[in-house]
């Protein structure tokens, strides 16, 4: 069957997202998007409010109606054009899975469980090691306690290759199933086994009726070979039965969907991976920043590096990054002095009307330094958990950016400035922006049917937002020592010709807007340093084309790691010069 | 057919009454025992409910003292799970030498046998009784079976912005004249045991004060977010009102506190959102009536012209005023962002202003 047309519904902790798809001309398109507020607060939440109420607005934009009279949404889509043949679901709202892991070694099955767990809507309360990394080792019996004060929802078990000893393991499995035991029974955790498959029979026997679990296949079967997915998609499927459990009208709102909920986070790891398979020689990456979390999903020909960072973002989980990252990590991106009260009123407001935006400038700038440390602090913890990846982690191509965070804004220079001081990108990458927050749609539909999905990904159905040339370099620079020249070479529609020839300077944000229209290359590169443009020190091809986009082409010039000033007041005048750079100190859009 | 009806927008409403109908459920977070029946006249202190939650575990090695292999230890477990068991009673026993020698383990404490595996047994310590008070007087007009009750009062509502603290009661004392802070210097002995209230925001010298005096509790508009440690340090809960910052109390819920100065007021903290978000701290100072006063409202409102709303961010926060309008399209903001944006004629002021229709929130009262 063809798809003629879908609705996705993202629910969100903040907002919900309805995004209308459709066939337009034979081709398969994103039509129209509409939010509202996800119904969760107050005496009576109900998330099947909030979704009808962005079906509504989304009716209203774009002219179709997608509700019958009593609320409930048209499909499939009727031959006056009302509804939707398909309706699907991703959600973040949940809260995360409390999760215990449990393996042999940290470097081993423990840390392809703390991967797989990084990757979902967990987080991890306990750490059960045979061997831990300073050579102690806590008793079966401080396991058993543990777990038992933790009181997770899912207790993943892993360790040792297909065939080989046993015992370790098997005392892991003990000590979750008794541990489950002592729970009442609708309460029990699920007990997921990826370890040594010897000793799949004997978890189903240990777990017997009373201890939900499920065999999976071993996280690590051989030496040098991980499999993590099986891990990833229960956690996934557990987050999404317990947010139908804790989330009041999910359920409801389950039966209007085309199967199960997809975790958003999970939706994003699909637009990541097709992505990076149209580049398999650089990394696509995909930023979320939302209320409660944040999520990067790094891909690498078609491989994925995913973190989906809880208790972040800026909406309900502002707070609790605060608490972590601090005033002196916060202020370090702002281009004026805001004392701390200021700051922390401004926390506390946004956590406890996280609907609320910022109205004043200064405002916006306190948001856009809390998206920066939210990025950087699920970055490092990618960095930590795929340490493999190494330097070639900051090639990307592209980077797309999507998550409330990035939403409604008409200063895209002030959005791309946050994600480079963030993400540090270096060489040649495209900075492309989500500002609907389509991405979780589009992944859930390539889970459903990819052809479609392909169609609507072929519409590049979000902005490009500026094209990135960062070099590393090997050493620190002066302001404005100059590091290479090269020359913009554009054709017009019509044939003209201009060209004009640009200088990268130490410690400066160069913009060259580029018309949509027309072709244009970057030619004739002299390295005055020895800088890195992704091809090797003092290394470029002779032309490289680029597309158009909304600001055209950044030159960052402050190099890899980026250096922000000691000085509170010359970083402050550094951050003021960076935003007049990429114009986010000007009028909007 | 096509529909092309403007959106609706739902903001969040706070409530203060001086007079309602409240109704309020009040539950346990497990199933228990229900200890009310509807129709029951209850106080602040009567228990609703009652559950038994696990507390301590003790886990007991069977295999080593019996000398046999874990998997086989069990054989001997003579306190099968889900058995109660006595401090020094048997829980296994093992014949050995013929029958002449009798191994035994001994369980440690009292309890209940749990579970059984690998060679040992897990006892269940003991529970703590958890319970789900009232928390201020009223009548039982709904049980909620296995769990609590709902419960309906006449008097004031305010709902708060923050509280510091648990469900708690007290004799409200108003110790300013209007929205000025409170110092230090406006709290005499005479706050003792009760529950201060400031129509400003809070000074930290008067935090110090408070805790000199032993006032039960303190109530202001609203408190430096930087003055947060020192809460942890005090011996009373703070509720504010409006948010941190430097914000006056609301003039409609200072009204309310000064019409029922002396008055005992009951502080309550509904369960968190689903999500995990605390919900809003309430006020209920009881008022006892012949007929009974209207309910509170309840529901959601549409941000329609001739709502009351408070301002939630800069530049006019905590600034109160009403709807003119909802503009029929997005606007910029001086931020930047382009959102849907409501028309509103500040209290005070004859020059309308523009504010994101998500930075209102409705007040009821």
């Amino acid at each position: 069957m063809t798809l003629k047309s879908l609705v996705t519904i993202d629910v969100g902790s903040v907002q919900t997202r309805a995004m209308l798809f459709a066939r337009v001309e034979d081709r398969f398109r994103f039509v129209a998007a509409a939010s509202a507020p996800t119904s969760l607060r107050g005496p009576d939440p109900d998330v099947l409010l909030g979704a009808i109420r962005a079906l509504e607005h989304l009716s209203a934009i774009s002219g179709r109606p997608l509700l019958d009279p009593q609320g409930i949404l048209i499909a499939p889509e009727l031959s006056t054009g009302a509804g939707v043949d398909v309706c699907l679901i991703t959600l973040s709202a949940a809260p995360p899975l409390r999760v215990v892991l449990g393996g042999i070694a940290p470097e081993w099955s423990l840390a392809s469980l703390h991967r797989a767990a990084a990757g979902s809507y967990a987080r991890v309360l306990e750490t059960l090691s045979v061997i831990s990394p300073d050579g102690s080792r806590r008793t079966e019996e401080e396991w058993l306690y543990a777990l038992v004060a933790a009181e997770p929802h899912v207790v993943v078990i892993a360790g040792g290759v297909d065939g080989g000893g046993t015992r370790p393991v098997e005392a892991l499995l003990e000590a979750a199933v008794l541990a489950a035991q002592l729970r009442p029974e609708e309460e029990r955790p699920l007990l997921l086994f990826a370890g040594n498959a010897l000793l799949r029979e004997e978890a189903v026997a240990m777990a017997g009726r009373r201890i939900p679990l499920r065999v999976l296949e071993n996280v690590r079967p051989r030496p040098g070979v991980e499999r993590i997915g099986p891990v990833v998609e229960e956690l996934d499927r557990r987050y999404a039965e317990q947010a139908a459990m804790r989330l009041p009208g999910l359920s409801a709102l389950q039966g209007w969907a085309r199967g199960e909920i997809l975790p958003t986070a999970r939706a994003l790891s699909h637009v990541a991976r097709y992505l990076s398979l149209e580049t398999p020689e650089r990394g696509a990456l995909v930023v979320d920043v939302g209320g409660r979390h944040v999520v990067l999903a790094a891909a690498y020909g078609g491989m994925l590096a995913q973190v989906v960072q809880p208790d972040s973002g800026i909406g309900p989980g502002i707070l609790s990054l605060y608490q972590r990252r601090g005033y002196e990590r916060i202020a370090r991106w702002l281009p004026r002095e805001i004392p701390p009260e200021a700051l922390e009123t401004l926390v506390w407001t946004k956590a406890l009307h996280p609907l609320s935006v910022p109205q004043t400038p200064e405002e916006m700038w306190i948001e856009l330094a809390f998206v920066r440390e939210a990025l950087s602090e699920a970055w490092e913890r990618l960095h930590v958990l795929w340490p493999e990846l190494g330097r070639t982690i900051r090639f990307f191509e592209p980077i797309l950016l999507s998550g409330g965070a990035f939403a409604a804004h008409t200063r895209p220079g002030a959005l791309a400035l946050a994600a480079l001081d963030a993400l540090q990108p270096i060489g040649l990458t495209t900075l492309l922006w989500d500002p609907v927050g389509l991405l979780p749609g589009l992944g859930a539909l390539a889970a459903l049917d990819p052809g479609s999905a392909v169609e609507a990904i072929a519409g590049r159905p979000w902005i490009l937002l500026a094209t990135v040339l960062a070099p590393a370099l090997e050493s620190p620079v002066a302001p404005d020592e100059l590091l290479f020249t090269f020359e913009v070479h554009h054709r017009g529609p019509d044939g003209s010709e201009s060209v004009y020839e640009i200088e990268a300077r130490g410690g400066r944000l160069e913009v060259v807007p580029i018309p949509e229209a027309g072709e244009t290359e970057l030619r004739r590169f002299r390295m005055r340093r020895p800088v890195d443009l992704g091809w090797g020190p003092r290394r470029a091809p002779r032309r490289i084309r680029i597309p158009g986009g909304m600001l055209g082409l950044i030159v960052d010039g402050r190099g890899r790691p980026l250096r922000l000033a000691e000085d509170p007041e010359t970083r402050r005048e550094q951050n003021q010069r960076w935003l007049w750079d990429v114009g986010a100190l000007g009028g909007a859009l | 057919m096509i529909s092309m009806e403007s959106p609706r927008f739902y903001p969040g409403s706070v409530t203060f009454m001086a007079l309602a109908t409240i109704r309020r459920e009040r539950r346990l977070p497990l199933p228990g025992k229900v200890r009310v029946r509807r129709g029951e006249t209850v106080e602040a202190t009567t228990v609703l409910a009652t559950a038994e939650q696990p507390m301590g575990v003790v886990i007991v090695d069977l295999a080593r003292p019996l000398r046999v292999p874990p998997e086989r230890a069990l054989a001997y477990l003579r306190r099968k799970p889900g058995t109660s068991v006595r401090a020094r009673e048997v829980l296994a026993a093992r014949r050995t030498l013929l029958g002449l020698r009798i191994l035994r383990v001994r369980s440690p404490v009292d309890g209940e046998v749990v579970a059984a595996g690998g060679g040992r047994v897990m006892i269940r310590t003991g529970a703590r009784t958890l319970e789900v008070r009232a928390g201020f007087p009223g009548v039982v007009v709904e049980v909620i079976p296995s769990y609590g009750a709902i419960l309906e009062a006449t008097g004031a509502l305010i709902q708060a912005f923050w509280s510091s603290g648990s469900d708690f009661s007290g004799v409200l004392r108003v110790v300013t004249n209007g929205a000025e802070p409170l110092r230090a210097r406006v709290l005499d002995p005479m706050v003792q045991g009760t529950i201060v209230v400031g129509g400003g925001w809070i000074e930290p010298s008067a935090l110090e004060q408070a805790e000199r005096l032993q006032v039960r509790g303190m109530i202001a508009g609203s408190m430096e977010a930087s003055l947060l440690p020192r809460l942890r340090e005090l011996s009373f809960p703070v509720i504010l009102t409006e948010g941190f910052g430097r914000l006056p109390m609301h003039p409609g819920i200072f009204r309310i506190f000064s019409l029922y100065q002396g008055r005992e007021a009951f502080i309550l903290h509904p369960p968190a959102d689903p999500d995990g978000t605390p919900g809003r701290p309430e006020i209920v100072i009881p008022v006892p009536t012949e007929n009974p006063p209207p309910p509170e409202p309840t529901g959601e409102v549409v941000l329609r012209p001739g709502l009351h709303v408070r301002l939630l961010r800069e530049p006019h926060r905590g600034r109160t005023g009403t709807v003119l309008r909802v503009l029929p399209d997005p606007q910029v903001l001086e931020s930047g962002l382009r959102v849907w944006c409501a028309e509103i004629r500040l209290d005070g002021e004859e020059r309308p202003v523009r504010v994101p229709v998500y930075n209102v929130e409705v007040l009821r009262s």
